[in-house]
């Protein structure tokens, strides 16, 4: 606790009238004189550090002040470097959130159906005993990874958060099996495959710039797919401080949002169009010889040779007998084949056949497939005219140094992951990256909550035994039909020795009862309704649900545990951001809310393992700052404890500033000899061989299922995207009054000429429907939004719609490589209700 | 002498609501109660364009009190509830002396003014945001507490800048758009942006002259003539329902003349 600049006031209550308040005298509340007529009369407020931990990925440090135990605001605190400093109107209305009165107060039991919405209140040793009981019970049935531990996002407190807290913990010692993933994760796996195919799946959309750099040397902010100013409110000013130093921004977004509206060129592709757009580019910048010369030559595999026969790059064993396994390139000097290293200078591009073996350069390759999408021929996938295209590829290529700030509007598609190999082949091509100003994907790199992760093997296996991982689109088979596809590695100790088959093999597994914590699980994964059915008596015998809220989650426990709010706990957190910062426990719990810590330490206890939970929320996190200090010494831990905010990454960050890439190579492959997955989780990333015959450049393929080839597009003309809105972050914030009065009801936005040709007008009750589901809610007309392209927030609760879901219409499709749920590919009509 | 105001800057401005809610978390004012909004400047609802696509625009327009130099609030007061201080030049209002007869609100061309129909709601109950009172020569011209029947409106933080502090929401504003400081002082970065940045006010014609300046945008296809529309439908709205919810003769014929000052600009 940090004590308020006023805090040495002594005052009183405020009373509560203006009669009694102009009574009061100079005796009863000090008085303070702050000009010569102004005088003023305060109270005691004490200031707590803390920490807003949603996943909005801006992760902002808050004083949080209290007056008389009870909580009274929230606002920005400063972080070391003010620049960072940081807040949103999210970040303000926590008092809404703390003192709602539809907050869970108690544990309460299900009396009726399963999601009716039955309850009666129960005493928490009720509740632990039952939980006990009942997750042994399946464990003997179906062993320990019959029991899901569901978790996402909801909280990044290190102790009692999403992504290493305690459910993680529990669920490691129980040896359960932990769901969660299956978002966010496509553009970041396929930028990864290009920059850092070594690590897990989705490493390198981590590792770019730290965000101050995009203020002070950037000069060109390519925006694609991102609503920058509602979902990164954050990070705005950077992009506003990069504009006034005279950067120019491009927007790539069928929509015409806000930071559309503020750019200098703004292209509208055709909804998942993306990667055609960007291979459109790629070509641009071969056929104008635009590219960085050296830096392809120095940094990416461009010159390496590859076999036709079998896609693997030429090793100099291939040509010489007892020859290494270094990578063969075509010397243009010597005019023959030789070790990278004695080329002066290699053959970017050509056909060569070396001792009998077809090959071509990577860099060939490149061209061969981008060349199918020559601007004025991609066009009629993309609908960008082709000068557009060229205009925006010269200024990336010219402009430097350049970043592309990519959204997950892209991400939420079934090529989402192609775009991303694309990006990243976009920056490798023109040496966009690994120096000031120039980046590909996201403003992240040194980030807290990233340094923090990857340290948490240290805590979160306390016992040695892991939990299983599944991701969610899998377990939802796992429910469903008891076996779920997926990658066998051929051998488990290396997964850089690949998968045993180019397809997932289906696998028997058994999931029978959930424990959920930090996700909104049935709200914001796809397909509601198939969710609500996964989610019945015939196939989960048991649901915890550890909750805030009535969401609709916690409308399908069995148990409802009441969550405490982060002001109430003790905690540390992380951000996307290179600042860890402490959570003070500022308020006790409310009612009788428990945290994360307090509820899994209570669970172990009565089912015997409670020498993994020692002490309290507290005593944890000094646990956890004492592995941190192993890492970053000593000195940064001190000023931990003492600002409560230290920086762990070093300053500034620009992510591969060395030119080393944690790819097989070594280098920025735009073309691999593996393909990554996401899925299964390895470290090093599991991949299929391209040996497989699977394609590892950037190519197109169209979605799945929001394609104008689609004939499905007669029947569902209209493509439906959930944007990310200033309202929420994912459903959390649901119900704040103040967010409420702005943003009262769900909508439906479209164009009005959509609207007008189904004879709907502004403010109408529609029905929003396809063959999985359907939702209600009022037409609201916009013509930001493309023809063709409609829209609902995201994150709104099954009840606050006048019927139906939006994720009823979302489909569950699995795209085996990326297993990213792809929210936007989903195709639907609008009729007036 | 100090003249205190506000400049916002149209470009960095992404209207994400922040000082909007910071305004109602720092004065604990009522549910349903604005005393700072963020006008979309585009179509007819919040966050949606003008124009049709792919020729749209958009852009937002944060409003609350202007602090006019010669406010006609301050004369349409007739219990000297309303005031001008000499001290800063904030326009301030005397919670105590406020008989509720709104003849400001009518008066006011900006629409910034609220009128407390009911006895405030706040949730959480306790109230929010700074815990004092604030008192000029005596008079109570902040409380946490307001009761029914007296109008408010922004004070310019008045407990936050006679502290040395910025307005809650300049020092939350996470896009760096709004800029608090002394305009009578050349050198403060309010009087530097407006000069640099050629920073105008809303109905200057009036003759109110507000401290309020708004660096007008450069990105973007936006037009003043858009900013104006948006703006003066809110006036208006405020205005009409003055106009046909009132029976106070007088109060209709303020509130008329002013509509009519603000729809001719002059
Ligand atoms: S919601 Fe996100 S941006 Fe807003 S205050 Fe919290 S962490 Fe910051
Ligand atoms: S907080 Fe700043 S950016 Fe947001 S709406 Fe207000 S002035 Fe605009
Ligand atoms: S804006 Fe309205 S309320 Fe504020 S000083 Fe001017 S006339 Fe008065
Ligand atoms: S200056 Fe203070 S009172 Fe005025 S709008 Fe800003 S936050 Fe509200």
């Amino acid at each position: 606790m940090v004590l308020s600049r006023r805090s040495f006031l002594k005052g009183l209550a405020l009373t509560t009238s203006i009669a009694a308040l102009s009574s009061l005298g100079c005796n009863l509340l000090i008085p303070s004189r702050a000009s010569a007529s102004i005088e003023k009369m305060e109270k005691t407020t004490k200031v707590f550090r803390s920490a807003c931990a949603p996943n909005c990925w801006q992760s902002c440090r808050l004083y949080v002040h209290v007056f008389e135990d009870k909580l009274v605001k929230t606002e920005m605190a400063p972080m070391p470097n003010r620049r960072y400093d940081r807040i949103c109107l999210r970040g303000l209305s926590h008092v809404q959130r703390v003192y709602d009165p539809n907050r869970l107060k108690y544990p309460l039991k299900r009396v009726g159906k399963r999601g009716e919405g039955k309850w009666v209140r129960i005493s928490w040793d009720e509740a632990i005993n039952t939980i006990a009981q009942k997750l042994l019970k399946v464990k003997e049935k179906y062993g320990s990874s019959a029991v899901m531990f569901a978790t996402l996002s909801g909280n990044y407190g290190l102790v009692n958060g999403s992504f290493c807290g305690a459910m993680k913990l529990f669920a490691n010692i129980f040896q359960g099996t932990v769901v969660e993933g299956g978002v966010d994760s496509a553009l970041p796996l396929g930028l990864s495959q290009v920059i850092a195919n070594i690590p897990g799946g989705s490493s390198a959309f981590f590792g770019a710039n730290e965000a101050v750099d995009i203020a002070d040397n950037t000069r060109l902010i390519i925006m694609w797919g991102s609503n920058f100013t509602e979902s990164q409110i954050q990070n705005w000013h950077f992009v506003a401080d990069a504009l006034e130093n005279g950067a120019k921004m491009v927007s790539i977004d069928p929509r015409m949002s806000v930071v559309a509206a503020k750019s200098d060129i703004w292209l509208k592709p055709r909804p998942g169009s993306d990667p055609a757009l960007a291979l459109s580019m790629i070509y641009t910048i071969l056929n104008e010889e635009l590219y960085d010369r050296k830096f392809v030559l120095e940094r990416t595999v461009a010159p390496f040779l590859v076999r036709l026969d079998n896609g693997l790059f030429l090793r100099e064993k291939d040509i010489k007998e007892n020859g290494s396994n270094n990578y063969v390139v075509y010397d243009e000097a010597t005019d023959a084949p030789t070790v990278f290293e004695k080329a002066m200078p290699p053959a970017l591009f050509g056909k060569y056949v070396i001792n009998g073996i077809l090959c071509k350069t990577a860099l060939q390759l490149l061209w061969e497939e981008a060349s199918k999408y020559k601007p004025e021929n991609a066009e009629a996938l993309t609908e960008v005219p082709a000068n557009e295209v060229q205009e925006v590829a010269r200024l990336y290529a010219t402009r430097k140094p350049a970043c592309i700030l990519a959204g997950f509007g892209v991400d939420r598609w079934d090529n989402g992951y192609l775009t991303g190999r694309a990006l990243a082949t976009l920056a490798a091509l023109t040496g966009n990256i690994g120096r000031p100003g120039a980046m590909v994907g996201g403003p992240y790199g040194g980030s807290a909550l990233i340094a923090a992760l990857s340290e948490s093997w240290r805590w979160v296996t306390p016992s040695g035994t892991e939990a299983h991982t599944l991701n969610p689109l899998l377990a939802y088979d796992a429910i469903a039909y008891g076996y779920v596809e997926r990658y066998v590695p051929s051998d488990p100790a290396d997964p850089l020795k690949g998968t045993i088959s180019k397809d997932p093999i289906p696998t028997p597994y058994t999931i029978k009862a959930a424990v959920i914590s930090c996700t909104n699980f049935v709200n914001s994964y796809p397909n509601q309704k198939w969710i609500e059915k996964l989610f019945s008596e015939e196939n989960l015998e048991f649901i915890v649900v550890i909750e805030q809220k009535m969401n609709d989650t916690a409308m399908f426990a069995d148990i409802v545990l009441p969550a405490t709010t982060w002001f109430e706990n003790d905690d540390l957190m992380g951000g996307l951001h290179p600042y860890l910062m402490i959570q003070e426990r500022a308020i006790k719990p409310l009612y009788e809310c428990k945290s994360d810590w307090d509820i899994f330490k209570m669970l172990a206890e009565k089912m015997g393992f409670g020498q993994y939970f020692q002490g309290s929320e507290a005593d944890h996190r000094e646990r956890i700052l004492a592995a941190l200090k192993e890492v970053y010494g000593e000195e940064k831990i001190k000023r931990f404890k003492e600002e409560g905010v230290v920086r762990l990454s070093k300053e500034p960050y620009i992510g591969y500033e060395d030119g080393k890439y944690p790819t097989q190579t070594g280098r920025l492959e735009f073309y691999s000899e593996r393909v990554i997955l996401n899925y299964p989780w390895a470290y090093p990333a599991l991949g299929i061989s391209v040996t497989m015959g699977v394609n590892p450049l950037p190519y197109f393929e169209s979605p799945k299922e929001a394609w104008v080839e689609n004939p499905l597009t007669k029947k569902y003309p209209l493509t439906l995207i959930q944007q990310h809105s200033k309202w929420r972050v994912h459903s959390q914030w649901y119900e704040v009054p103040w967010l409420r009065e702005l943003d009262p009801e769900p909508f439906v936005e479209m164009n009005p000429r959509d609207a007008e040709a189904r004879g709907i007008k502004n403010g109408d009750v529609v029905n929003v429907f396809n063959d999985r589901g359907w939702v209600r809610a009022r037409a609201k007309l916009n013509p930001s939004l493309r023809p063709g392209l409609i829209n609902m927030d995201k994150g709104w609760q099954k009840r606050q719609f006048a019927a139906g879901s939006y994720n009823e219409l979302t489909p569950a499709h699995k795209n085996p490589i990326t297993l990213n749920c792809s929210f936007f590919d989903t195709l639907v009509e609008v009729q007036k209700a | 002498m100090v003249r205190y105001g506000l400049v916002i800057d149209l470009d960095r401005c992404i209207g994400c609501q922040t000082c909007a809610i910071a305004c109602k978390l720092e004065n604990n004012v009522s549910l349903g109660n604005w005393w700072n909004r963020v006008l979309t400047v585009g179509g007819s609802m919040i966050d949606t364009s003008s124009g049709s696509y792919p020729n749209t625009s958009i852009f937002y327009l944060p409003i609350t009190c202007q602090h006019c130099d010669n406010a006609p609030c301050v004369k349409a007061c007739p219990v000297s509830g309303t005031y001008r201080r000499e001290e800063d030049g904030t326009v301030q209002l005397r919670i105590e002396r406020c008989v509720g007869c709104r003849y400001c609100m009518a008066a006011c061309p900006y629409g910034v003014r609220v009128f407390n129909w009911a006895e405030p709601k706040h949730l959480p109950e306790h109230g929010t945001g700074y815990q004092g009172v604030v008192k000029d020569e005596g008079w109570i011209i902040y409380s946490p507490e307001r009761p029914k029947g007296v109008v408010e409106k922004c004070t310019l933080c008045i407990h936050r800048i006679t502290d040395g502090q910025e307005p809650f929401c300049v020092a939350m504003c996470p896009a760096r758009a709004r800029f608090f400081g002394d305009l009578d002082d050349p050198n403060s970065k309010v009087s530097k942006l407006v000069k640099e940045r050629s920073g105008v006010r809303l109905l200057e014609e009036l003759g109110t002259q507000p401290k309020t300046y708004y660096l007008p945008p450069k990105r973007g296809k936006q037009s003043f003539t858009n900013l104006y529309e948006a703006f003066v439908k809110h006036v208006e709205s405020t205005l009409t329902s003055i106009i046909s919810t009132s029976s106070d003769i007088s109060l209709k014929a303020i509130a008329s003349a002013t509509l009519k000052r603000v729809l001719q600009r002059g």
